[in-house]
């Protein structure tokens, strides 16, 4: 044993984090899904500008708006998951480390199995016209997603988790789907990010 | 714990390190493959595979082959001999900076 015991001991140390924790994760990609999230509610509510929120249960919504609601939300998770992995990726390749390795591959999938439920639940919701269901549940499978991530990555996405399913809870008794749905992946994204952005940059 | 020639207990096993590296890395996840070790320790494969060997046949590790469509994927994970081996060797290791300081 030629290296000295400390010197061992912090090599093991750094394997062991290395090989459990996805460590790239880039704060500007929260930053862009939150623009992303505030952009989606604002274009939301522009659509139903002419409703009297919040709906009341069963209350008839035409299938039109519905489809421009689904379009809207399905833009706006694309932009914000492809615009998060972009500023993720550029980290990685800037570090040096292999793209796809076992920690990237664990944080997705352990982030886009809870994220595939909710949108399989929402689809429920839609279908039973359950409309004051919705921004809560995606509010909710995304805080839920984000707490399951974090035992792969960056231990602190934990607590934006926990935001966001009290927003979600609040949202579900409160109303304020639009407000809240800003909030909880706009400003809260946005402000997330910039934290770990200054904390791991 | 008091040693009075710690060095000499210490596992031959672990000297290299790069089973020190494996054995550090299916300490933290149940089971890993081939060229994700590869990867994370940034060894060569024939390398890797020599160090395996002798972590196998001490007893340290298990492997677990299977097929995902044609392409066989070896898997590691550490045995209950192993874990005990490699915690061991971490108190030696720590009881020796404890004498140094």
């Amino acid at each position: 044993m030629e290296k000295i015991p400390q010197e061992t001991l912090s090599d093991i140390h750094r394997i062991m984090e290395r090989s459990s924790r996805f460590r790239s994760l880039n704060g500007f990609s929260f930053v862009a899904a939150g623009i992303c999230g505030l952009l989606g509610a604002w274009w939301t509510s522009r659509s139903i500008a002419h409703r009297k929120l919040p709906l009341s249960a069963g209350e008839t919504v035409s299938p039109n708006e519905i489809r421009v609601l689904v379009w809207i939300a399905g833009f706006t998770l694309s932009a914000a998951v492809i615009s998060g992995l972009l500023f993720t990726l550029i980290k990685v390749k800037k570090r040096n480390l292999p793209l796809l390795d076992m920690t990237f591959r664990r944080v997705s999938a352990s982030f886009a199995i809870p994220m595939l439920a909710g949108g399989i639940f929402i689809a429920g919701v839609l279908f039973y016209h359950q409309y004051q269901f919705i921004a809560s549940a995606c509010l909710l499978f995304y805080g839920i997603a984000l707490i399951n991530a974090s035992h792969y990555t960056v231990k602190e996405i934990y607590f934006l988790g926990i935001a966001e399913i009290i927003t979600a809870i609040i949202c579900l008794f409160a109303g304020y789907e639009i407000l809240l749905l800003a909030l909880g992946f706009g400003i809260m994204n946005m402000l997330f990010g910039l934290i770990i952005w200054n904390k791991y940059k | 714990m008091v040693l009075k020639n710690p060095i000499e207990k210490l596992n031959k096993i672990f000297e290299s390190r790069i089973r020190l590296g494996v054995m550090s890395v299916l300490m933290v996840n149940e089971e890993v493959n081939f060229n994700d070790l590869k990867q994370l320790l940034e060894v060569t494969d024939g390398n890797l595979a020599t160090h395996l060997n002798v972590l196998e046949e001490s007893g340290y590790i298990k492997v677990h082959k299977s097929f995902i469509g044609r392409k066989t994927n070896t898997a590691y994970a550490v045995t209950r001999p192993g874990e005990k081996a490699f915690k061991d060797h971490l108190k030696i290791l720590e009881s020796m900076i404890r004498n140094i300081s």
